[in-house]
């Protein structure tokens, strides 16, 4: 079929008109008395001694008498000239389809010239030197008409070649566009119908990459295979296409596993490229937030660490996304505006196929969970310093209207080096909590959630102040003021049951501090402190009356 | 008594899969009718499955009792035991695929025979009775928003705004997977309806009526009023998945 295509498509060219030429002038050449004109032509000229004595002026000899002539001229042809002339006119066909459009019209035209006479001067030679007759005017018409044939060929030739490289570069130039901007499928869409010069396998090599980087592996295998299909040793694509193949092997073996929001990416091993996120590269996992895995990346443009943390897209209905997501980024726009030193700063926010991300800064340190355990607690005025820090933040953002709606241990790194501390997730951290999504299992804890965001009522910073306190309770006692075996009863006991004095569990607990915490948790929340920052004053004297109080 | 059963499924307007199973099966001989809705969760192959798996093993386990008459004495112990048994095939169904770790689902039946009707139900699926033009609801939901609302810390309007408004406090496939009865007597007339939550979100109970009774206040054919009670919500733009299944007397 293939075959079939491939002549039909070379058929009606006019190089094939050029070798049918040559064979017709092999075979039936003699029988086409204008073919032997160049013959007589030099027979006239050169042959007749007689003609020669009358100057320039001579008869062309009609092509019926050329062979009485030559005999009469004591000329004999050889036994090889037939197949001398068939042969020489072989080549000229192949010279003028295979060369001429190599050479270009104006060189060709020089070098058929030159063959030209060179012919001529060579049946010339025979004549007065071996006596012998070679006729080889059949080869010097081919050469003149076909090169003329030629010229018409080459022109729209010229055209169609252009054209062609131009579509390539236009191909290759958009599709590396595309894949600049990250759209490697169209990118490499665009590539197909290109050659497999090796700007294109460059460019395929390159698409691969990024499809093995947005972890789309099964496509990147794809691409490699067609890299190796067209150039077996290209670069390392072989090594990469055999390293993909066991990931993907290896993956389909643990998806039973679940994708859920605790889905972490798998990070391959070292013959794939690591995956990226946006424009950051993904070095390891280094924990699980709210709404999903949490990642350690890198800016590679100016190699800055960043934490990211992932939404992903499979916990939820597919009818829920759209909903999520736009709230994922106006809480994301909103954290992005705050700029505090115990605020994490939050640098960007994207989007990937399965999952949303946003990048932040890295905090070092431990969250103040990890404080949270009767036998691990911080010094009371270390806590209390910590716990100012964090309301002076908390004031801040309340300040730009942004309220955190999730303040807890978990979500405060402290640095026990120089004693830093950064609130993280600003507004984000509630959002996947927020989903329509039925369940009977329970999705985050209200432990340290106010009665009012409890209740769905309006959550204002007096919320997280209620919040601030109930971080405090823990982390100078160990435990939280309710205690529940479930939701249900936790939530009945926030909404309803006063809370467990937190003198209960902390017996040296200064009275300051019990009025402190008692105030903030207060179930109404005029009752409260009037703002975070009021809290962050109160929070501050009481360490400075602690500090005097010990010796 | 007679009974005429009739029900119906239907995705919703915005969700892409059905997690809500419904199904019914009436015994004319022994005068016994049986009827249920499941409304699934837990990620959406999830919620399908589960509510799959209860509605066939309840109708497995209880189907042969409705025609030989066997359990009539003790309905109450062998629904339990059904319910038991489902529950006990979506968490074998866990175990062998984790990717539905999540999943559970609510149950609402009611067994009727003759003129009893015995009522059971997990999670938030509800069982009314169309009495003289009222509906009344013979369910309590199984939700946190639900004891909230009884302890007076929420009123109604609050609900929507509840961050845990859809965490039930029970469901079939969950820890606690406690079923809770009731029974009432049926009067000729009188009509049950079970339904999913997508039907009560959508659809406020106070117009069903108007959708239940012809021109004339003679109750519509049963198969027109599911049909009439499902379009409407679904013009009121239904998010959730909304299942009916309503049981006629004469």
């Amino acid at each position: 079929m293939n075959s079939l295509r491939f002549i039909f498509q070379r058929i009606f060219s006019l190089r094939l008109l050029i070798v049918l030429a040559a064979v017709a002038f092999a075979f039936v050449g003699d029988a086409l008395p204008m073919l032997s004109y160049v013959d007589r032509m030099l027979f006239s000229i050169l042959g007749d001694a007689s003609g020669s004595a009358q100057g320039l002026s001579f008869v062309l000899i009609p092509h019926d008498s050329l062979g009485e002539a030559i005999d009469a001229r004591g000329l004999a042809e050889p036994l090889w000239s037939m197949a001398a002339i068939r042969g020489s006119l072989m080549a000229a066909a192949i010279f003028l389809i295979l060369a001429v459009p190599r050479l270009g019209g104006a060189v060709a035209l020089l070098v058929v010239m030159l063959l030209a006479g060179a012919l001529v001067v060579l049946q010339s030679a025979l004549m007065f030197y071996q006596n012998a007759w070679l006729p080889l005017g059949e080869v010097v018409t081919l050469l003149v008409a076909g090169y003329l044939v030629m010229l018409f060929w080459l022109q729209p030739q010229r055209t169609i070649v252009s054209l062609t490289s131009n579509v390539q570069e236009a191909r290759t130039r958009l599709s590396k566009l595309l894949l600049r901007q990250g759209q490697a499928d169209d990118a490499l869409e665009v590539l197909a119908d290109c050659p497999d010069d090796d700007q294109t396998l460059e460019l395929q090599y390159d698409i691969a990459i990024a499809q093995e980087r947005k972890r789309q592996y099964d496509k990147a295998c794809a691409t490699f295979r067609q890299i190796v299909s067209s150039r077996r040793n290209y670069r390392d694509a072989a090594r990469r296409l055999a390293a993909l193949e066991s990931l993907a092997s290896e993956s389909s073996r643990v998806s039973g596993s679940g994708f859920d929001s605790t889905r972490t990416l798998v990070l391959p091993e070292q013959s794939v490229s690591r995956p990226t996120l946006g424009r950051y590269e993904i070095e390891r996992e280094i924990g699980r937030g709210a709404m999903g895995v949490v990642y350690l990346g890198k800016d590679p443009k100016i190699s800055r660490t960043v934490a990211i943390k992932t939404l992903s897209y499979q916990a939820f209905d597919p009818s829920e996304l759209s909903d999520l997501k736009s709230r994922f980024f106006r809480e994301a726009e909103a954290a992005g505006r705050l700029s505090h030193p115990a605020i994490v700063t939050v640098y960007d926010v994207g989007e990937e196929a399965d999952l949303a991300f946003i990048a932040m800064d890295y905090a070092h340190g431990r969250p103040l969970s990890d404080f949270g355990k009767p036998d691990r607690l911080l010094p009371l005025n270390t806590v209390l310093m910590i716990m100012a820090r964090a309301a002076d933040a908390l004031g801040y953002a309340h300040g730009q209207r942004i309220i955190h709606r999730d303040i807890k241990p978990g979500n405060i790194m402290y640095n026990p080096d120089n004693g830093d501390i950064k609130i993280t997730d600003f507004g984000i951290a509630k959002i996947s909590d927020d989903s329509r999504t039925k369940t009977g299992s329970v999705m985050g804890s209200p432990l340290y959630m106010s009665p009012e965001q409890l209740k769905g009522q309006k959550v204002t910073g007096a919320s997280d102040t209620y919040s601030l306190g109930v971080t405090l309770y823990k982390l100078v006692s160990g435990q939280t003021p309710y205690q529940g075996e479930t939701l249900a009863a936790l939530t009945y006991q926030i909404l309803n049951k006063r809370p467990r004095s937190v003198r209960e569990f902390n017996k040296e607990l200064p009275n300051g501090v019990v009025r402190l915490i008692n105030k903030a948790i207060q179930r109404e929340p005029e009752k409260r402190f009037a703002n975070a920052a009021t809290m962050a004053e109160a929070l501050r004297r009481q360490a400075a009356r602690d500090t005097e109080e010990v010796p | 008594m007679k009974f005429l059963v009739t029900g119906q499924t239907d995705t919703g307007t915005v969700r892409e899969s059905n997690q809500d199973a419904i199904d019914w099966c009436v015994d004319e001989t022994s005068g016994q009718a049986l009827l249920m809705v499941a409304d699934g969760m837990g990620g959406y192959k999830g919620g399908e499955e589960a509510s799959r798996i209860a509605v066939d093993t309840l109708i497995e386990i209880l189907g042969p009792a409705l025609t030989d008459g066997t359990a009539s004495e003790a309905p109450e112990a062998l629904v339990q035991s059904a319910l038991a048994l489902a529950g006990e095939r979506i968490e074998d169904r866990k175990v062998q695929a984790p990717d539905l770790a999540k999943m559970g689902t609510t149950i609402v039946l009611a067994w009727v025979s003759d003129s009893r009707a015995l009522v059971a139900h997990i999670g938030d699926s509800r069982c009314y009775l169309l009495r003289k033009g009222t509906p009344q609801c013979l369910t309590r939901d199984d939700t946190v928003v639900q004891n909230m609302l009884e302890d007076g810390s929420i009123r109604e309007r609050d609900v929507p705004n509840v961050p845990f408004r859809n965490v039930l406090t029970r469901a079939l496939g969950a820890s606690d997977a406690t079923a809770t009865f009731s029974e009432v007597l049926l009067e000729p007339g009188d009509q049950l309806l079970l339904c999913s939550d997508g039907l009560t979100a959508a659809l406020n109970e106070g117009e069903w009526m108007n959708l239940l009774t012809g021109a004339d206040s003679v109750p519509a054919p049963a198969p027109l009023a599911v049909q009439a009670l499902i379009e409407a919500s679904l013009e009121r733009g239904a998010k959730d998945n909304v299942s009916v299944v309503l049981l006629s007397t004469n």
